[in-house]
C-alpha cells in the first residue's frame, strides 16, 4: 500500500483497512455501550428542557417575543435529538413537529398548536404514560394540527 | 462464493485526528462516545467557533463534524472559510454538519459552502458510522454533496433512523 497522497481521496482513506482495525459490527458495539452510560444525564436534558419550555409558555400572555420563539425552537430540538438517540422516536418527532410549526408560522403564533404539542411531548416523556401504537397516532395527530393551523394562517386561506 | 465487501471492510482510526464542533455539551457526550468507539481518539471537543477555528488553525484534522444550530450563518461561513484556502492546513478535511433541524434550505447552505454531508440527528451510533465510512470511500468533492439520495434527509429529521 502507498502512503503517497492522493488529491481526490478523503484523507480518512488511508485508515480503511489499515492494520489492527475493527469491523463496523465491532465498533457499532463499543458505540452503543459507551452512549449507554449517557443515557441517565440524557433523560436529565431532556426533562430540564421540557421544564424550561414549561416556563417560557407560562410567561406567554399572546404572542411570545422571537427571543421566546427562538428558546421554545432550540429546547425543542434538544429532545429532537436525545429523544431520537436514546430510543424515544415519537417525543423526537413530536419535537420535529413543534420545531416546523415554529418555523412555519413565522411571525404568527397558535397558542392551542403549541400547548397540544407542549402536552403531547410532556406525556411522550413520561414512561409507560402511552403505548406505543397510540404514541404513533399521537405524532400523526400533530403532523395533521401543524398542517391545518400553517394551512389556515397561509395566504389565500380562507 | 460472492463476498461481501462491505462486512469485510475494516478500519483503523487511532491516529485520525476529529474536531467536533457543537454547543451543546450532551451532544459533544455523544459524538464523543460514538467515534471514540468506532476506535478515534484524537478527539478535540470545541463548544463554540472561536474554539473551533483555534483547533483548525493549530491541528492537522482529517474529520469536522459541525452543527450549525446554535451558530447560523456564521457556522456556514466558517465551512467556506476553512475551504477557501487550499494550501491551508485543514482545508482537505472532510466535513460533516450534523443538525437537529434538517431542511432543504440547510441542504442548499451544505452544499454550497463546501460540506462533505449532512447527517440529520437524531442518528443511530451505525448511522453515523456509514456516513464516515461513506465520506472515507468518497472522492474528494466538497460542495457537491453526492451523498446517495435515500441517505439525504430533505424532509424532516432523523431518516436515519426512522
Amino acid at each position: 500500500m502507498s502512503d503517497a497522497p492522493q488529491p481526490n481521496r478523503s484523507r480518512l482513506a488511508r485508515f480503511l483497512n489499515a492494520p489492527g482495525g475493527m469491523t463496523r459490527e465491532e465498533a457499532k458495539a463499543r458505540a452503543d455501550s459507551k452512549i449507554e452510560r449517557l443515557r441517565p444525564r440524557s433523560e436529565a436534558d431532556m426533562a430540564e428542557a421540557l421544564k424550561s419550555m414549561a416556563n417560557l409558555l407560562a410567561t406567554c400572555d399572546g404572542p411570545p417575543d422571537a427571543a421566546v420563539r427562538k428558546e421554545l425552537h432550540r429546547l425543542s430540538c434538544v429532545l429532537v435529538s436525545l429523544g431520537g438517540t436514546f430510543g424515544r422516536a415519537a417525543l423526537s418527532k413530536a419535537g420535529y413537529s413543534l420545531c416546523r410549526l415554529l418555523d412555519e408560522l413565522g411571525e404568527g403564533w397558535d397558542q392551542s398548536a403549541v400547548d397540544v404539542h407542549f402536552n403531547a411531548m410532556r406525556l411522550l416523556f413520561t414512561p409507560g404514560a402511552i403505548p406505543p401504537e397510540a404514541q404513533v397516532r399521537m405524532v400523526e395527530g400533530l403532523h395533521k394540527v401543524r398542517s391545518r393551523v400553517v394551512a389556515e394562517r397561509s395566504p389565500g386561506a380562507d | 462464493m460472492q463476498r461481501n465487501l462491505k462486512s469485510e471492510l475494516t478500519f483503523n482510526f487511532a491516529n485520525a485526528s476529529v474536531a467536533m464542533i457543537d454547543a451543546s455539551p450532551i451532544c459533544i457526550e455523544v459524538l464523543t462516545g460514538i467515534l471514540s468507539g468506532c476506535g478515534f481518539r484524537r478527539m478535540y471537543r470545541c463548544s463554540d467557533l472561536r474554539i473551533g477555528s483555534d483547533t483548525i488553525k493549530t491541528h492537522s484534522l482529517d474529520l469536522i463534524l459541525i452543527d450549525p444550530y446554535a451558530f447560523g450563518e456564521e457556522a456556514y461561513k466558517f465551512v467556506r472559510w476553512l475551504r477557501s484556502d487550499q494550501r491551508a492546513l485543514n482545508s482537505g478535511a472532510s466535513i460533516i454538519i450534523v443538525t437537529a433541524y434538517t431542511r432543504v434550505h440547510l441542504i442548499s447552505a451544505a452544499r454550497q459552502c463546501g460540506a462533505d454531508y449532512v447527517i440529520a440527528k437524531p442518528f443511530s451510533t451505525a448511522g453515523l458510522l456509514e456516513r464516515i465510512l461513506w465520506v472515507a470511500e468518497s472522492e474528494r468533492r466538497h460542495g457537491e454533496l453526492l451523498a446517495p439520495p435515500e441517505l439525504v434527509s430533505s424532509s424532516g429529521s432523523g431518516m436515519e433512523m426512522w
